[in-house]
């Protein structure tokens, strides 16, 4: 507790459930920790398929997270600093794909984007082919990790106030000045932590991008799709990558952390 | 003139129409919700109200709600700063950068943007905090910057919503004396509670309630001669409201104070009688003697003000010694007699 601060007493009962649930989430990772075969670690995640998914994995996951800001960021501003109507129907519908089932997302994407989905037939007059490619991968991560910078900016929009921007444009600044060199100076840890966020939720992305882009090795493999394949055959190799997955995921929560948000 | 503006904010009950002089400084006073702010913000085009027109050195800077078509001009183009209670300093900027904002954003190059801003925070008495952040400013110093920042962007009409309201007493007059010299010759309103602002900054008061103008003058004269209730509080005197009956306002319940008129006021006609609550006598018993005004008055309140002691009632105040209070034994609830000469009292049309 920080020196000279003061606060009333928990009840003494509550620290059994917290420690429990703290338990909870600690020891499988731990588990992972133990099942690990540290003599061939290196070689298990260096294999080429492993190689391969974790490359594709970190290029889909870097597009996906500039997509979610680049849509993101305007879609925030919008729900933060305007008000019109259907407004809360709009913020709930953006947010939907954080309680969506992703396999549910995936089917959703597929006929949207699928051969005889809803732009299927636009995308093949143009010649291109999106279901089971790597762009199916990009844009089943975007539409699973869009929600979580929405979110966060939304809040920093928000937390930060209108009250600058409103001083800036009496100054003379135009609303393009005013977002350039006040909003987004003001809110970016919010939107750094937004982007990271989305990243972990692009890299960890699944159901997805199963159902919508299949799982092709170097294709549309993602790292965990390989560890979902590789459990079946060489379970050490599965738990190896899932390791590199806890590392990346321990790294970014620490990154964000270390903006002072979350 | 400088600025005319008449507005309509309906869900506000917000209705008023100033205007502001070249070189003018107009003071807005009134109590809080009134719609001083409200004001400032349909001036700054922060706000857009629901009917109304205004204009600044003879351009429209709106003119909505009426039939036909509506002009808006948005808020960075009017040529209007706005200063408020909080120096709302941009905190990822230094104090020069802040102040150099407003120039960078009219398009002056970065250069002279510097020089300017090297200017106004000298003006401001400043320049030593050009490198700091916000964060290292104390309240008086940020504030001081904030004035530097809204008069580098060059307004045509600088608008002050209590500009020293968030502020320590200690600094305010520094404060004070800074906005002094920097409205001098400026087209400038300043919203306020406080009526030294208003003697000290302002030309012209406006009095603002219920989001109405109940009353306009040149400042010594508003203050000397308050018609509003609003007024004669800050002012400090009392003030009774009423109709002309005979050399006296007739008042609610059916008080009558005797005064001097300082112009024929015709009988029955609404009139304001005034007194400051120095003049004021305070005594347990109706007292006997010159003829005097005797008001029937139950304490509210007691507070020191200067080396007296304010006595406030649930209409009228008085000020009387200490000494006094402890002799006449007097707390809240207590009721007493007020008394005031004849001579003491200005009566004006209302």
């Amino acid at each position: 507790m920080a020196h000279g601060s003061r606060q009333v007493g928990l009840p003494t009962w509550v620290f059994v459930p917290a420690a429990a649930g703290a338990l909870f989430v600690v020891l499988p990772l731990a588990a992972i920790l133990t099942r690990v075969e540290w003599s061939d670690f290196f070689s298990l995640i260096t294999s080429d398929s492993s190689v391969d998914a974790l490359q594709l994995s970190l290029r889909t996951s870097s597009v996906s997270t500039l997509l979610c800001v680049v849509f993101g960021v305007p879609m925030a501003m919008v729900l933060a600093r305007t008000s019109f109507r259907g407004q809360q129907l709009m913020r709930s519908l953006v947010l939907l794909p954080l309680v969506l089932p992703p396999v549910v997302g995936g089917i959703a994407l597929l006929y949207t984007f699928g051969r005889r989905g809803l732009l299927g037939h636009t995308f093949e007059v143009l010649g291109i082919e999106v279901a089971f490619s790597t762009t199916a991968v990009v844009l089943a991560q975007t539409f699973v990790a869009l929600p979580f910078l929405v979110v966060s900016l939304e809040g920093a929009l928000r937390t930060a106030g209108g009250r600058y921007e409103a001083v800036a444009s009496t100054l003379g600044a135009r609303p393009t000045t005013v977002f350039r060199r006040v909003t987004l100076p003001l809110v970016l840890p919010g939107l750094v932590s937004g982007a990271v966020l989305s990243f972990a939720r692009a890299l960890g992305e699944f159901g997805a991008t199963i159902t919508f882009a299949g799982s092709l090795q170097g294709v549309t493999r993602t790292l965990p799709l390989e560890i979902y394949l590789q459990r079946e055959s060489d379970a050490d190799a599965a738990v190896a990558l899932s390791l590199v997955l806890v590392i990346v995921a321990v790294v970014v929560i620490g990154l964000a952390r270390g903006r002072g948000e979350i | 003139m400088s600025l005319e503006v008449s507005a309509t904010v309906s869900d506000r009950g917000f209705e008023l129409s100033m205007h502001v002089g070249v070189g003018e400084t107009l003071a807005v006073l009134g109590p809080n919700g009134s719609g001083k702010s409200t004001a400032m913000s349909v001036i700054a085009g922060l706000l857009r109200p629901d009917a109304g027109t205004a204009s600044l050195d003879g351009r429209v800077l709106f003119d909505v709600g009426t039939a036909g078509k509506s002009v808006w001009v948005p808020p960075h183009d009017r040529g209007v700063a706005l200063l408020a209670q909080e120096p709302l300093l941009f905190p990822h900027l230094s104090a020069l950068d802040n102040v150099a904002f407003g120039p960078r954003s009219l398009g002056q190059a970065r250069s002279k943007s510097r020089t300017l801003a090297e200017h106004w925070l000298e003006q401001v008495d400043a320049a030593q905090y050009a490198d700091r952040r916000p964060a290292q400013l104390s309240g008086g110093q940020a504030q001081r910057i904030a004035v530097a920042r809204a008069l580098a962007a060059d307004p045509r009409l600088l608008l002050l919503d209590e500009p020293m309201a968030a502020l320590d007493v200690a600094v305010a007059p520094a404060i004070r004396q800074m906005l002094r010299k920097v409205l001098q010759d400026r087209s400038a309103v300043i919203v306020t509670h406080d009526v030294l602002d208003a003697l000290l900054l302002a030309d012209r008061v406006l009095v603002v309630e219920d989001g109405h103008v109940v009353e306009e003058g040149p400042t010594v004269e508003l203050l000397a001669r308050p018609r509003s209730a609003f007024a004669a509080r800050i002012a400090g005197l009392n003030m009774v409201r009423g109709s002309l009956d005979g050399h006296g306002v007739r008042g609610p319940d059916d008080l009558l104070v005797e005064g001097i008129a300082d112009q024929p006021i015709g009988q029955g006609d609404p009139a304001v009688a005034v007194f400051r609550p120095s003049a004021v006598g305070v005594y347990r018993q109706p007292p006997g003697g010159s003829p005097r005004n005797v008001m029937g008055v139950t304490i509210t309140e007691l507070e020191p003000f200067g080396d007296q002691i304010r006595v406030r009632t649930d209409r009228l105040s008085a000020d009387i010694t200490a000494t006094a209070v402890a002799e006449l034994d007097l707390a809240p609830g207590t009721d007493v007699i007020f008394t005031v000469k004849a001579s003491e009292v200005a009566i004006y049309r209302s």
